[in-house]
């Protein structure tokens, strides 16, 4: 018996992308590979934005960008779709993930924005009351 | 005449295609970053190929494609375009026409 792992460089290759590029894993992961390309392109036009930048910031933003907006998607999609009952949740699923990107970097001044406003709405509302 | 490319292992087909990718998607990012003040054309341009050389890198998991020779082909020419291309970008400074223009001073 010849137990012996083939350490030929090629062979690990195609070892490895066998795995990486199986059809069992594109069923599982198929669907967040869309929303990450999305939420790629998301962050990258925030990049672009943004002041001149070295390569490894660059890098370092869309990562932490992208990743932020994969994990978030699916909870905001079902969040919103929950209150508004014209959406489903899958119909967001893009969308969302390009605008979550778009201002990961943004989000406590635009939590900030958002809870202004509603607070806003409902003082001018408590105000008309007599 | 019966003229067919050599056979390689779809395997090491789906590596090359994507290390090509990968520096498609290398050169796009890295310029992405240096777009400040750069016209939104030029931007759109960027984004989209850095996006899709992630797709087609990952093309098996995004859209369950197969990558054959003219795939692997056109994605060296991309990445060989790109790499070539660095001239205009003298210290990653994208090129003087990408920049937006101000208005002429009266």
């Amino acid at each position: 018996m010849n137990n012996q792992p083939n350490l030929d460089p090629l062979e690990v290759i195609k070892v490895v992308m066998a795995v990486m590029m199986s059809q069992q894993l594109a069923a599982v992961v198929g669907p967040y590979s869309l929303i990450f390309i999305m939420a790629i392109i998301g962050s990258a036009t925030r990049l672009s934005e943004r002041p001149r930048t070295s390569r490894t910031n660059s890098f370092v933003f869309l990562t932490c960008t992208s990743a932020a907006s994969l994990v978030l998607t699916v909870p905001a999609s079902n969040l919103v779709a929950a209150y508004v009952d014209a959406l489903k949740a899958e119909w967001l699923f893009l969308v969302m993930a390009v605008f979550l990107a778009y201002i990961a970097d943004r989000v406590p001044g635009f939590v900030v924005t958002i809870i202004t406003a509603m607070l806003g709405k409902w003082l001018r509302r408590t105000e008309t009351k007599p | 005449m019966n003229f067919t490319l050599p056979p390689l292992d779809p395997q090491l087909m789906l590596f090359i295609n994507l290390v090509l990718s990968c520096i498609v998607a290398g050169v796009s990012g890295c310029r992405v970053g240096r777009m400040h003040q750069v016209l939104w054309r030029v931007r759109i341009q960027y984004i989209l190929m850095l996006a899709m050389a992630l797709t087609h890198g990952f093309a098996p998991i995004v859209t369950r494609d197969t990558v054959g020779w003219a795939s692997i082909g056109f994605a060296a020419a991309v990445a060989v375009m790109l790499v070539l291309d660095s001239y205009q970008w003298p210290d990653g400074d994208a090129p003087a026409a990408a920049k937006a223009t101000k208005p002429a001073e009266l």
